[in-house]
C-alpha cells in the first residue's frame, strides 16, 4: 500500500509540475503587464514547495506497519 | 502592451476587470473547501475506532496536504482568469480579451465608431450595493454583442465609451468621413 500511494504521490508531483509549467507559460505569454506577476510567481512556488515538503515528510512518517497490521488483523473488540 | 492585441503602452484610458468582490467570492469558496475536511475530521474524529488513531491523523494530514495543493493550483487558475479577462478602452477602440480556459483565449477589437448600443445591467442586491454589473456593447456589422460580466462601476464605463464614441463620430464627419 505504501508503494502504491508513493507512486501515486510521485505521479501527482509530476502532474502538478506540468500544470505549474502551463501556468508559467501562460503568464509569460499572455498576462497583461499590470498583473503583479513576479510576486505571484514567488508565492506560487514557495507555497507549493512548502506543501510538497510537508506532504513528503508526512508520507515518511505514516506508520505503514501499523496500518498494514490493522488491515490484516482488524480489531475485533468492537 | 497586451499580448496579441494591437495596443501600445500609454494608449489605454480605462482597464476594466471583473469587480474584486467576485474574485473574493471565488477565493472564499476555495477557503471554505479548504476548511471543510478539518470540520469533517473534527466531527467524525471522536467516533473513530481507537486502534486507527495510531496512523489515521498522519495519513489524513498527508491527503489533506495534497488536497490543499490542488486548491492552491485552483486558486492560481482563478487568479489567471481574473487577470487575463480584461477590456481596454482607448479613445479609438475597445480591446476585449476573454479567457475561457488556459488554452482558449478570444481577443476582439472594435472601433468606437462601430458602437451602436451600450446597455448596463445591474441585477440583484449585491451588484446594486457593491456597484458592479453587466456591460453589453453591440457593434455594427457584428453578429454577437460584446458582454462583460461583473464590470465595476459600469455606468462610468458606459458614459466614457459613449463620450469617445461621440468624439470619434465627430472627428470622422469633420474630416470628411462617413
Amino acid at each position: 500500500m505504501n508503494v502504491a500511494i508513493g507512486i501515486l504521490f510521485l505521479a501527482f508531483v509530476f502532474g502538478y509540475c506540468v500544470m505549474g509549467s502551463i501556468l508559467f507559460f501562460h503568464w509569460r505569454t499572455y498576462a497583461p503587464p499590470d498583473t503583479h506577476l513576479p510576486a505571484m510567481r514567488i508565492l506560487f512556488v514557495v507555497v507549493s514547495v512548502a506543501l510538497f515538503v510537508v506532504a513528503g515528510i508526512l508520507y515518511f512518517r505514516i506508520p505503514w506497519i501499523e496500518l498494514r497490521a490493522v488491515r490484516l488483523a482488524p480489531d475485533l473488540s468492537l | 502592451m497586451i499580448p496579441g492585441a494591437s495596443i501600445h503602452p500609454g494608449e489605454s484610458v480605462l482597464t476594466i476587470r471583473k469587480h474584486w468582490f467576485l474574485l473574493v467570492l471565488e477565493v472564499l469558496g476555495i477557503v471554505f473547501g479548504a476548511l471543510l475536511p478539518l470540520v469533517g475530521y473534527a466531527l467524525v474524529g471522536p467516533f473513530l475506532p481507537p486502534h486507527t488513531r495510531v496512523f489515521l491523523p498522519t495519513l489524513a494530514l498527508f491527503f489533506y496536504t495534497i488536497y490543499l495543493l490542488i486548491l492552491w493550483l485552483g486558486f492560481f487558475i482563478l487568479w489567471t482568469d481574473y487577470m487575463c479577462d480584461v477590456w481596454i478602452v482607448t479613445p479609438q477602440k475597445i480591446v476585449a480579451v476573454e479567457l475561457r480556459g488556459l488554452f482558449y483565449r478570444i481577443i476582439s477589437e472594435f472601433s468606437m465608431e462601430r458602437i451602436q448600443t451600450i446597455t448596463v445591467e445591474t441585477r440583484g442586491i449585491l451588484p446594486a450595493l457593491i456597484g458592479y454589473g453587466i456591460l453589453h456593447v453591440e457593434t455594427a456589422g457584428s453578429e454577437r454583442a460584446f458582454i462583460f460580466r461583473g464590470a465595476p462601476n459600469p455606468e462610468f464605463a458606459k458614459s466614457l465609451i459613449l463620450s469617445y464614441h461621440a468624439q470619434s463620430i465627430h472627428h470622422s464627419t469633420s474630416s470628411g468621413g462617413v
